[in-house]
């Protein structure tokens, strides 16, 4: 027991403004000393709303407190790494977080976070909602949903994904197979979790907004439904004029094509090393990297996960962008069926 | 200071990395640094006779005969190896039997 224990609820405190939610198939508890928060994590959770996986379902909590101060990060936490504005510590009880006007813990193993969201102003609005991303893909990796950097198409209940990090062409590839006549999943959360055999893995699409450069906006005809600018300069586009939604629910996936973009006219498609894949798909998953907590399970899911998949490295040319993708991907698809 | 390593050394594999094999590599995730690394498949094979707790010698003598190297390079590859990996603390010196 730290000094710092009693600043933190280790339980939902019994307050009185409450919601149940489903999330990637995880029932989740959320709780707050005031109603006008519920709404905001309902909203943040929609993507992941309606889905149902192959077990019963595990669940998890999440308390949010409003207006009652900051509790203190202990100082023994050590930094482990930043997210978009949210900068994560662990010590070996919990991983912390903080942003702006928040502060947040999520206590060792369990399925349990809170969030003290200091100051009701909107620079504390974003940081709530900067916190709630990696709070939630935390407390989903503790319930057994275990989030990837991936784009994700399907058809045909066969799925196949593109993972990579920012600007590695998840997106376009995404739109590319959608106007191939694929559907979308997601063009950049995917969530595995086991099933419905024990060593097989699904995966599950959690799609907000897509995030654009200005090559791919113009290819694929969105400015008009551009919804907004990032501060890294991409535009935001509402993903059903773009894309066909894929059914929510567990997909198979089949295929894994690591994507670079290459200063080429034509993209070159080859086979890759399930080893490499593996030690690549590793670097996607940060999550796993920070805390001990179900790291075996998630390392075990994405080794299961490459298994059973036909892996490809994808050098993206200039002819994504021209429609060439779907009849590159197509023919290995179809061996991995 | 260096621990010394010479064909007697064995090692023991830290509790606290997990292995996982992929085809002809292998990844090493060391969960208290939360690092990872990859193995190739002569690295794979040395992490593999590490755990079963083969000497330096032992284990160039099984890699000379699987790779159709002289003995004494695959000693200095296992060396190699192995220092490596104690820098890393993914293994320790056991004591020898």
């Amino acid at each position: 027991m730290t000094p710092h224990d009693d600043q933190w609820p280790s339980a939902p405190p019994d307050d009185r403004h409450s919601a149940s939610l489903s999330v990637m198939g995880v029932d989740c508890r959320v709780t707050s000393n005031t109603g006008d928060v519920i709404p905001l994590v309902r909203a943040f959770c929609a993507p992941g709303a309606g889905i149902t996986a192959h077990d019963a379902p595990p669940s998890m909590a999440l308390h949010i407190q409003v207006g009652r101060g900051l509790p203190e990060i202990p100082p023994g936490a050590a930094f482990r790494f930043e997210h978009f504005g949210t900068v994560c510590y662990s010590d070996h009880q919990s991983l912390w977080l903080q942003d702006s006007g928040v502060v947040g813990r999520l206590i060792g193993g369990e399925a349990f976070g809170l969030l003290c969201w200091g100051v009701q102003d909107e620079a504390g609005l974003h940081g709530l909602q900067r916190a709630l991303i990696v709070t939630v893909i935390e407390l989903l990796r503790r319930a057994g949903r275990y989030q990837l950097h991936a784009s994700c198409v399907a058809r045909n209940g066969l799925c196949v994904l593109f993972p990579g990090e920012q600007r590695s062409g998840k997106t376009t590839a995404a739109l590319a197979m959608a106007r191939g006549g694929w559907q979308c999943l997601t063009d950049d959360l995917v969530f595995l979790c086991r099933g419905p055999a024990p060593d097989q893995v699904s995966a599950l699409g959690w799609q907000e907004h897509l995030n654009v450069g200005v090559p791919t906006l113009d290819a694929f005809g969105l400015r008009e439904h551009v919804e907004g600018l990032r501060t890294d300069g991409r535009f935001t586009v509402d993903p059903a004029h773009a894309v066909s939604p894929a059914a929510a629910g567990l997909h198979s996936p089949g295929v894994i094509i690591l994507t670079q973009i290459a200063d080429d006219a034509r993209s070159r498609l080859q086979p890759a090393k399930r080893g490499t894949v593996l030690a690549r798909i590793i670097r996607h998953s940060p999550l796993v990297l920070v805390t001990g907590i179900r790291a075996e399970e998630h390392l075990s899911v994405l080794h299961d996960l490459v298994a059973q998949c036909a892996c490809y490295e994808l050098h993206a040319g200039r002819d994504v962008l021209e429609g060439a993708l779907p009849a590159l991907v197509g023919p290995v698809v179809e061996v991995a069926d | 200071m260096e621990p010394k390593i010479d064909g007697s050394t064995r090692f023991t594999g830290a509790t606290d990395v997990v292995f996982t094999a992929m085809e002809d590599e292998a990844v090493l995730l060391h969960l208290s640094s939360k690092r990872y690394y990859g193995l190739n498949e002569t690295g794979m094979r040395i992490w593999q006779m590490v755990q079963i707790g083969a000497s330096v010698s032992e284990m160039a003598v099984a890699l000379a005969e699987e790779y159709d190297v002289t003995e004494a390079d695959a000693q200095d590859a296992v060396s190699a190896l192995c220092r490596e990996l104690l820098e890393e603390e993914l293994i320790t010196p056991s004591s020898s039997a």
